[in-house]
């Protein structure tokens, strides 16, 4: 695959993420041709990466199972008082330690596996279009932390960043109460009712080097 | 005859005297005030529990005694920081105690700053849901959850805003996708995708937080969007007036007042110290002529 003149490299600008989308924007820009060969050659639906997104989808579904057997006994949350919110969140971190137990042995990878790379693609590609400001509002609250963990609680008291509504109309769809977010560079599968990572995608987010 | 004089100088005392408080605590209430008109509240980036934000729920009490709103709509960012139940009661419950007691009901959006959870707070009218519809009288709001704009939830809002009957559509939620602030400004991907449902199926009015300052932007294709994020915190100078901008005020906390009479809304935005520093009124937009229609001729 074209990469132009770019390599991923590996986190220091964790925490800075304009002056690395600024980077990859000033490079990209730079050359329209190769950036149009580039771009072709990602979106197209190779049987390759159809297999490994209905992989990822079926790994998805399974997931979706056994949360729902973790489930079964837990209240559903109904709205309620200022004490509500703290209901639900035990239920959640019920939920959380069960799924933690049933997924001990959950490795990096376990559910993305090989459609990882095809979704830091579609990143790649939804970076490219944007202007600086675009690019920096795109990544400005992302939590620094980094690097994530499976199985990890989802950092409570950071803010939920914005996750740009372009690049998850080109993601898989998920089923309700998993969201795709960003984590410093890394792209991470979360589970909403239990908030913990169920696997992310190292380094997603494209830093390059001049 | 001398009662008949007294009577009227009194009369005129006490008239001089309200307005002489009135302009004191800086309340003059712009609208029209209809008696059966749509009248609600908008606030946004509210929940930091400081003294700012009781001081602006004070004008907010203070102003409801002249325009009796009975809803407020909230932009998002309702409570920061920690938010276990002692900060519902320091960051919602407290300050505006005056108005939940009053029956004002509160309709929240979730901001980057609100947990997931917050949906379930009752007094947020959300029915734990992350984006949700409701109308009163004319007017149906959307109300949406701008941190995570995924297919399902544009599908819903399509749908929602496909099958909508109502003079007025307002759209309101956290990010802005027009603002000349300059700490976030406009949330360009997420106008990509929702600016063209908007036009498509008339909204007419979308309300949005997130910059902590106060802008009523230029109508943009026919739309008019407001920004009011600074009802607790606030980023004093960050205004950074551009073509888009109608009005706007950065120089310390504000809230908006806003009703809707038949195809008139009106707005009035009033600072912590009670002073009017917008107001306006627009007319609906009209309703595009159905294709059918145009077919015809």
């Amino acid at each position: 695959m074209t990469r132009l003149n770019s390599k991923l490299l590996a986190i220091p600008t964790i925490g800075r993420p304009a002056a690395a989308v600024a980077l990859i924007f000033t490079l990209y820009a730079g050359c329209p041709g190769a950036l149009a060969a580039a771009s072709a050659q990602e979106t197209a639906a190779t049987p390759a990466r159809e297999g490994a997104l209905k992989d990822f989808n079926q790994r998805v579904d399974a997931y979706v199972e056994l949360k729902k057997k973790m489930h079964t006994d837990l209240a559903k949350t109904k709205p309620g008082d200022r004490a509500t919110t703290g209901k639900a969140e035990a239920t959640e971190d019920t939920l959380a330690a069960r799924l933690q137990i049933a997924r001990k042995d959950a490795k990096p990878g376990d559910v993305f596996g090989d459609a990882g790379p095809y979704l830091k693609q579609i990143i790649e590609r939804d970076t490219k279009t944007r202007g600086i400001r675009d690019a920096y509002a795109a990544m400005e609250e992302v939590p620094a932390k980094s690097p994530p963990a499976v199985n990890a609680i989802y950092p409570e008291k950071a803010a939920l960043a914005t996750v740009p509504p372009l690049i998850l109309m080109n993601f898989p769809r998920l089923p309700d109460g998993l969201e795709y977010r960003f984590m410093g560079r890394d792209l991470i599968l979360r589970d909403r009712d239990a908030n913990i990572i169920v696997d992310f995608v190292a380094g997603a987010v494209p830093v390059l080097k001049p | 005859m001398r009662p008949a004089r007294i009577g009227p100088a009194i009369i005129a005392l006490l008239v001089l005297l309200c307005t002489s408080l009135a302009a004191q605590r800086g309340l003059n209430i712009t609208l029209p005030n209809k008696p059966d008109s749509v009248k609600f509240m908008a606030m946004g980036d509210n929940g930091t529990g400081e003294h700012e934000q009781y001081e602006l729920a004070q004008q907010m009490v203070e102003a409801r005694k002249q325009f009796a709103f009975d809803f407020a709509i909230m932009l998002g960012d309702n409570l920061y920081g920690s938010q276990r139940p002692a900060d519902f009661v320091a960051k919602f419950e407290r300050p505006y105690r005056p108005l939940l007691d009053a029956g004002v009901k509160f309709y929240a959006s979730l901001g980057n700053h609100d947990e997931q959870n917050n949906r379930f707070y009752k007094p947020w009218n959300m029915n734990g849901e992350r984006y949700y519809t409701y109308t009163k009288k004319n007017a149906r709001f959307f109300v949406l959850d701008s941190d995570y704009i995924d297919p399902k939830q544009l599908d819903w809002v399509t749908q929602q805003l496909k099958d909508s009957t109502d003079d007025w559509k307002i759209a309101y939620f956290h990010h802005p996708l027009y603002s000349s602030a300059g700490r976030h400004g406009s949330e360009t991907d997420l106008r990509l995708v929702l600016e063209p449902l908007f036009i498509k199926y008339g909204v007419n009015v979308v309300f949005s937080g997130h910059d902590h300052v106060y802008e009523r932007v230029k109508p943009q294709k026919g739309i008019y969007y407001f920004v009011s994020g600074s009802a607790g915190q606030l980023r004093k100078g960050d205004l950074q007036r551009s073509a888009l901008t109608d009005a706007g005020f950065d120089q310390d906390q504000a809230f908006m007042l806003v009703e809707i009479d038949k195809d008139t809304m009106s707005v009035q935005a009033v600072s912590r110290l009670g002073r009017t520093v917008d107001s306006a009124t627009i007319a609906r937009q009209m309703k595009k002529e159905p294709q059918a229609t145009a077919a015809r001729q």
